[in-house]
């Protein structure tokens, strides 16, 4: 009997998507391999329907770390948690989100326990004795196919929207609770935490994502992609050379030297389509491109181009969809 | 102040990736660049010096030929570079390699960038730390040091994060942190004078059992162009096509 640590990420209430992809993914595949879920829910006071949630996606155990001095995050007190626990459990493998919070704690997980971790992975394939992963590298240029025995534990972060996710299946899971000796005296302080606007919004989790090129000609052009990003409750996404102008925050860029994303429609507006940008959105589910230059490069991992002007193309677009809708 | 910081060689952002064999990624005619995020971190460490003094050494894992690479790191206005010459690539030991020679040196502060454009890993500042059993701050894309401790602003996804700790730490920086200087003729000159240290280390066998290979992008779209000259007409096509590939 094999087992999966999935750490648990809440925000308002409910699951973050990636949480809930992760424990989807592995509980409609658990009945070929034999192995038992226990999620891991982390917080100052955790809400009964997070815990409902996390039983709603499989989980098979729950256990909760909760903790006034959890309110906000601290890898310290969290590596300490989750190292109590994994010497506990034994599990196979221990699951993270790609996330700002997976990035920073899987490593250090890892090196407590000097073991392989494999970052920002794309594809799982769990066989009986070994466990095949896809990860992107080269900025998404090559992938990486590892292939490590399963009776090793690893260390795993999931790159958002990667999974195949599935309808959850309800299951009756027992809830633990897991305390842990919080030090006051750590040399990691948390000071302050501040809310970015709404536009900077994580791009790695939104599911369709408008970016802009230096095509776009002026900044304030990027407000027409804002309003089509607004009717498909799409992020606004930038190349490289519109914010090394300054036209938009580097939050935004996409690229190898930005953010990698994966959404379900990515559409390109006025980006000739340089290596680096292709890198991070190469593996996008449907890509748009819009450009006047017929021979730009983005075209040819393009599944539907429009070659014109975008600043007519994209305003009708928005309007199109927004009669679409409300219809 | 003594500053190490952590560069590593990596092939240039334009470069197109081409294999060898399943198992090899081809290094033929490849430009070679320190990895951008490092960059962040030179620059980051050349300010705090220049404002509090001390030293900026350069601790690297490679090959031989990344000397070539480094210099052009030292040529920034670094002071000197170590040079670990190891066929590692792999986090576990390359952490390793560099603790033990980071340890052997000493350090106030050690930078970094937060990932490498390459392998896309970001766990060697997260190892170190724990190897070193430092505090790491990661993804920072501030830095205010006072006498006694640093204050770091921290990018978190949807957040920003204001983070204090003390030195000894590690930090891991972010693009956004500060703009990167060129090298001046004058540094240029003076980096072929600058000392770089080699240090030979065995690549230790793996007691895990691990398989890697590689595989490099096919595109497999659709490549429909459409006219745009009539842009309503094209608008329309456009949205019944999604429609058809049901993302709409």
């Amino acid at each position: 009997m094999g087992r999966l640590l999935v750490f648990v990420e809440h925000k308002d209430g409910c699951l973050k998507k990636i949480s809930r992809q992760i424990l989807g993914y592995f509980s409609n595949t658990g009945g070929e391999n034999d192995f038992e879920i226990t999620a891991i829910i982390v917080g100052d006071s955790i809400e009964k329907k997070i815990i409902n949630e996390t039983a709603s996606w499989g989980a098979d155990e729950i256990i909760l770390v909760e903790d006034k001095g959890l309110i906000n995050y601290n890898p310290l007190i969290l590596v300490q948690a989750i190292t109590e626990i994994i010497r506990g459990k034994n599990p196979q493998l221990v699951l993270f989100g790609n996330t700002a919070l997976g990035k920073d704690l899987a490593p250090r997980l890892a090196q407590v326990f000097s073991r392989q971790m494999v970052s920002d992975v794309i594809d799982i394939n769990l066989e009986k004795e070994i466990i095949n992963f896809i990860r992107p590298i080269y900025g998404g240029k090559a992938f990486e196919k590892i292939e490590i025995s399963s009776n090793n534990l690893t260390f795993v972060t999931v790159r958002p929207n990667s999974l195949e996710s599935f309808v959850n299946c309800y299951q009756t899971p027992k809830v633990h609770k897991h305390h842990t000796q919080i030090n006051d005296n750590l040399p990691y302080l948390l000071k302050e935490v501040i809310k970015k606007a709404a536009e900077e919004k994580s791009l790695t989790e939104a599911e369709i994502i408008v970016s802009g090129g230096k095509g776009m000609q002026k900044a304030e052009n990027f407000k027409l992609l804002e309003e089509l990003a607004k009717v498909l409750g799409g992020a606004v996404g930038a190349s490289r050379s519109v914010v090394d102008a300054g036209w938009m925050p580097y939050s935004v860029q996409v690229g190898q030297t930005g953010k990698t994303v994966k959404p379900k429609i990515y559409i390109a507006c006025g980006i000739s389509g340089a290596m680096q940008h292709l890198a991070g959105m190469s593996t996008s589910q449907v890509i748009v491109a819009i450009n006047k230059d017929p021979d730009a490069p983005i075209f040819k991992v393009a599944d539907y181009g429009i070659v014109g002007d975008l600043l007519q193309i994209v305003p009708l677009l928005t309007e199109e969809l927004r009669n679409m809708y409300r219809e | 102040m003594k500053i190490i910081v952590l560069v590593k060689e990596t092939f240039d952002t334009e470069a197109k990736i081409l294999l060898e064999s399943p198992n090899n990624i081809s290094q033929k005619d490849v430009k070679y660049i320190i990895n951008p995020y490092d960059e962040f971190a030179i620059e980051e460490a050349l300010r705090i010096v220049e404002k509090f003094g001390g030293e900026v050494i350069l601790c690297s894992v490679g090959r031989e030929d990344s000397q070539i690479t480094i210099r052009s790191g030292l040529a920034l206005g670094a002071d000197r570079a170590k040079l670990i010459v190891s066929g590692a690539t792999d986090s576990i030991t390359v952490s390793k390699f560099l603790a033990q020679s980071i340890s052997q040196e000493g350090f106030d502060l050690i930078l970094a960038g937060w990932v490498a454009i390459d392998d896309n890993n970001a766990q060697v500042p997260a190892r170190l730390s724990e190897l070193l059993q430092i505090p790491l701050v990661n993804v920072v894309i501030e830095i205010e040091i006072s006498e006694d401790k640093i204050i770091c602003r921290r990018d978190s996804d949807d957040k920003i994060e204001i983070v204090e700790t003390g030195l000894p730490a590690i930090i891991a920086v972010q693009r956004g942190i500060n703009e990167p200087r060129y090298p001046t003729v004058k540094n240029i000159l003076q980096a072929k004078k600058k000392k770089i240290e080699f240090l030979y280390m065995e690549k230790i066998k793996e007691k895990v059992n691990i398989n890697i290979s590689y595989d490099v992008i096919q595109s497999k779209r659709k490549g429909l162009l459409i006219d745009g000259s009539s842009p309503q007409k094209a608008v329309t096509i456009l949205v019944e096509k999604l429609k058809e590939a049901k993302v709409l």
